[in-house]
């Protein structure tokens, strides 16, 4: 950490290159879609250089970097409404027209159970999304997580419980084989 | 806990369960009756499945940019975002900006002309006085009418 922020390039790639799965997981969590992940990952790691100096020690890396990642995500929101309001998007007509939550008949295909559970994934709220990926996916800590998000440990379950409810039940919509085996 | 008389209740708790407790380990209500009942088994199961699917798509990444990729990205106008003036901070550009126009113009502008014959003073109608304030983009000017026809003091704010 040090070599990199004295500007050493060795160890500045070594340092994106460790960070890079973390901080594209973590903006995939955030914008829920592949192509805007990317980007904002890009968006963060540019940032992370710069801002290498402002990291001072006290705090975990990882807490830092997802500061980084959240204000990223935040600027990047922002310039896209502007955009937005600037042009429509061609898109948008098709994707309200394709159905949000297609079912899948009884045995489909794990494609298309994986492309479900990202809809339903994208529909929980962003604190959701980042509380269940960090704790039920990544196996954090309650108080890591709390230490990470900046909010109370008590406020990382109840996070974690309404969006595993959620997201558990729509899975099990899923499979209307499994409510036919209860009854 | 028997496989036929919990099965709804466990249904409930499989919603919000540990994961270890859906795989059916240890001695707790719910992975007891997991192991027991093949029904909420193969639900904690799709469970499980489904979450790992989530697990694996968040976890698919590419290579890592390079320096030289992040470097030219970061010099190719797109400015790092993050880095805009504060809002507080452009508003007192905005202000300082107006100030050092308003100090210009009255520098630029000629001293005080003898007021034309018949116009009792600066202006007879007070409504006249009112500068036409606009509004365009986000950004606000006024436009103050002077004396002379040939000058008109635009100020932004």
């Amino acid at each position: 950490m040090r070599a990199a922020r004295s500007g050493d390039r060795a160890a500045l790639q070594e340092l994106v290159s460790r960070a890079y799965p973390m901080v594209r997981r973590w903006c995939l969590v955030r914008t829920g879609d592949p192509s805007d992940a990317d980007d904002l990952t890009q968006d963060v790691l540019v940032q992370m250089m710069h801002r290498l100096d402002t990291y001072q020690g006290g705090a975990r890396f990882t807490t830092w970097l997802y500061t980084v990642v959240r204000n990223a995500a935040i600027d990047r929101l922002r310039r896209d409404r502007r955009r937005e309001r600037l042009r429509t998007d061609p898109l948008a007509t098709e994707r309200t027209a394709a159905d949000p939550h297609p079912r899948p008949d009884q045995g489909a295909d794990r494609t298309l159970l994986a492309r479900m559970l990202r809809t339903f994934f994208e529909e929980l709220p962003a604190r959701q999304r980042e509380v269940f990926d960090l704790t039920e996916l990544q196996g954090l800590s309650a108080s890591e997580v709390a230490e990470i998000l900046g909010i109370e440990p008590v406020s990382v379950r109840a996070h974690l419980f309404k969006a595993r409810r959620a997201l558990r039940a729509r899975i099990l919509e899923c499979h209307p084989e499994v409510a036919e085996e209860w009854t | 806990m028997s496989a036929e008389t919990s099965c709804a209740r466990v249904r409930d708790a499989l919603l919000l369960a540990e994961p270890a407790e859906l795989r059916g380990e240890g001695p707790g209500p719910v992975a007891t009756h997991v192991r027991t009942c093949a029904a909420c088994r193969a639900a904690a199961r799709r469970i499980l499945e489904g979450t790992q699917a989530l697990d694996e798509w968040l976890g698919s990444v590419g290579a890592p940019p390079s320096l030289e990729a992040l470097s030219a990205l970061a010099s190719v106008g797109r400015r790092p975002p993050g880095r805009a003036m504060p809002r507080g901070r452009r508003a007192l550009a905005w202000i300082g900006l107006s100030v050092a126009a308003a100090a210009i113009a009255v520098l630029v502008l000629p001293p005080d002309r003898p007021a034309p014959v018949g116009s009792g003073g600066p202006t007879a109608d007070p409504e006249e006085l009112l500068p036409l304030v606009q509004d365009a983009e986000g950004r606000s000017f006024a436009v103050l009418e002077t004396d002379d026809p040939n000058i008109t003091v635009l100020w932004f704010f």
